[in-house]
């Protein structure tokens, strides 16, 4: 079966962006925690007691995010920092795509790429405020909260935004017809389906 | 994530509406049938279309634990669209309704998505 070649870049695009480093982490730690969110996400669906993967934070945001309360984040916080991590929020959830998709094609997982040497930014952006959420993020906002949940992290949020674009709405986030080989009411079905699988209350 | 999207199209019928569902949930539940699953959604839909499905499916991995893991709460639309909604189908009981006011005053979508009219 033949892949779109947006889907084929934005995996290229990804592990290049995931090897090098981000605001907070190095290139090798990023790569670590990747490699702990995969082995996490790929045994999800077994109960805890019968897991391999070693139990902590890139755990919980790959296998377990439904359970995550402000009490879990706010010590998860205040052991890494707020916008470290955002970071490895989004090295959970990007890394929960591209293995899902994987998955979903069956097909095996691509190997994680090799790290690039460099220090983290360490910066943050300056309009950062209260939404509501765990983490600051940009405000103010007219999108979707998701939109902005990991702007406390550009690394991040350029990390996950340059995968979730094309695999989901392509820009058309707001057009309710699409001009694709799958209609939005059919994509909204099957993201309903795995929200509700997932337990997202968002 | 609470799709308000899904049901605002107009589209009541969706084609291989089944097919799509049980696939996207079997990849998320862990079911051991997710290889039937998929070989019935690809007979069903064809290559270019199952492709897709699987992206959208993927990516919704991902989107969940953004919304899980950063706690934002539900969008001000979503919450005043969806109503008794969450209630029906038990989406109150999830843990992350914690990071969201749900007693916002219901309103009409098309005050939020002029496409909506």
């Amino acid at each position: 079966m033949r892949i779109p070649s947006r889907l084929v870049e934005s995996k290229s695009a990804a592990w290049d962006r995931l090897a090098g480093p981000g605001d907070w982490w190095t290139g090798e730690e990023r790569l670590a925690f990747a490699a702990e969110a995969r082995a996490a996400f790929a045994e999800r669906h077994q109960a805890p007691w019968l897991r391999t993967a070693p139990a902590g934070l890139m755990s919980k945001l790959a296998a377990d995010a439904n359970q995550i309360d402000r009490s879990w984040a706010t010590e998860s916080i205040s052991e890494v920092g707020e916008a470290a991590y955002v970071e490895l929020v989004a090295i959970a959830a990007s890394i929960a795509v591209l293995d899902a998709f994987a998955e979903a094609l069956g097909v095996e997982r691509t190997p994680l790429p090799t790290a690039r040497e460099g220090e983290p930014t360490r910066r943050e952006p300056e309009d950062m405020g209260d939404a509501g959420a765990y983490v600051r993020m940009t405000t103010p906002w007219s999108d979707a909260n998701v939109a902005r949940a990991l702007t406390l992290s550009p690394s991040g949020n350029a990390l996950y935004r340059g995968i979730a674009m094309p695999f989901y709405h392509e820009g058309q986030f707001l057009d309710l017809a699409w001009d694709r080989p799958i209609s939005r009411p059919q994509a909204e079905a099957v993201a309903t389906a795995v929200s509700a699988a997932n337990e997202c209350f968002y | 994530m609470l799709r308000a999207s899904s049901d605002v199209s107009g589209e009541r019928d969706v084609p291989h509406r089944a097919e799509l569902e049980i696939f996207a949930t079997a990849l998320a539940s862990g079911g051991a049938d997710l290889d039937q699953r998929r070989d019935e959604l690809r007979a069903a839909v064809g290559d270019e279309v199952f492709v897709e499905a699987a992206a959208v499916a993927a990516v919704f991995h991902g989107y969940v634990r953004v919304a899980d893991g950063t706690g934002i709460p539900v969008d001000e639309l979503v919450v005043a669209t969806s109503g008794d909604l969450r209630e029906e189908l038990g989406i109150n009981a999830y843990e992350g309704r914690a990071n969201t006011m749900v007693d916002v005053a219901e309103r009409p979508a098309a005050e939020f998505n002029p496409q909506l009219k």
